[in-house]
């Protein structure tokens, strides 16, 4: 059986995989964030209707990284059998982003 | 519902012989396993609370793991409610789902009885503020 903080932990390695993604993100309301025994995965929330995965983007425009974000998250779930709606929270943008414009 | 007393112990495994099990060292398990998951701040209600932080006092005194663990169990099957305090901020519903798989897997791994359910209800939230320093300060 798979456990859930080491399918958390691949969707996180496969979203910081993504061009344009600077890191993850907890959120500013309820953290996200999948707790296991001894620590959790920040930025990746496993619910039961649906997976969140909180990003900083580093470049503009925004939807593609999104939809690359989903794409990886999607591998990864796919490959355990999981079928769960992925959600993409594009949490923060860094400053310098506006000057990278990457089309 | 039993409170984790070592009233009855019970029967894990036959065949040449029996194993029995005291629901103390369920509820044990099952008490540091929901330790384990962040975002759990400490268990037990309101009064075992109070009564745990009493002991911390005690020079070498510490709280009980098994507290705010009350545990059920039968021949095979073991039965486990919770009372948690969680961290403010946190989603309890991510919490708990964590808490369950954790204590399910170390008690069903440590003592091989099946664990049916683990209840859990969540007593109070801890937010934590400056001003805990400074009250326990002035007191």
């Amino acid at each position: 059986m798979v456990r859930v903080e080491d399918i958390a932990a691949a969707i996180a390695d496969a979203a910081l995989g993504v061009p344009g993604v600077a890191g993850l993100s907890p959120g500013r309301g309820v953290e996200v964030s999948t707790p296991y025994p001894g620590g959790k995965v920040v930025g990746v929330r496993m619910a039961a209707d649906g997976v969140t995965v909180g990003i900083t983007a580093d470049r503009v425009p925004l939807p593609p990284i999104a939809d690359q974000v989903t794409a990886a998250v999607r591998r990864v779930l796919s490959a355990v059998g999981d079928d769960r709606p992925v959600t993409v929270v594009i949490d923060d943008v860094l400053p310098e982003a506006l000057s990278r414009r990457v089309t | 519902m039993m409170g984790g007393a070592g009233t009855a112990p019970i029967a894990a495994e036959t065949g040449q012989g029996k194993t029995r099990i005291a629901p103390d060292v369920v509820a044990k398990i099952a008490g540091l396993a929901a330790r384990d998951i962040p975002g759990v701040h400490s268990m037990g209600s309101g009064v075992a609370r109070r009564i745990g932080q009493l002991r911390e006092l005690i020079p070498g005194g510490s709280q009980a793991a098994s507290q705010g663990v009350s545990v059920d169990v039968g021949e095979r099957q073991a039965a486990i409610d919770l009372n948690l305090v969680t961290e403010y901020g946190q989603s309890i519903v991510d919490i708990s789902d964590a808490v369950r798989r954790s204590v399910a897997g170390q008690v069903e791994g440590m003592t091989g009885l099946k664990v049916t359910e683990v209840n859990i209800q969540v007593d109070d939230i801890h937010v934590e503020s400056p001003q805990d320093s400074q009250q326990s300060r002035t007191q």
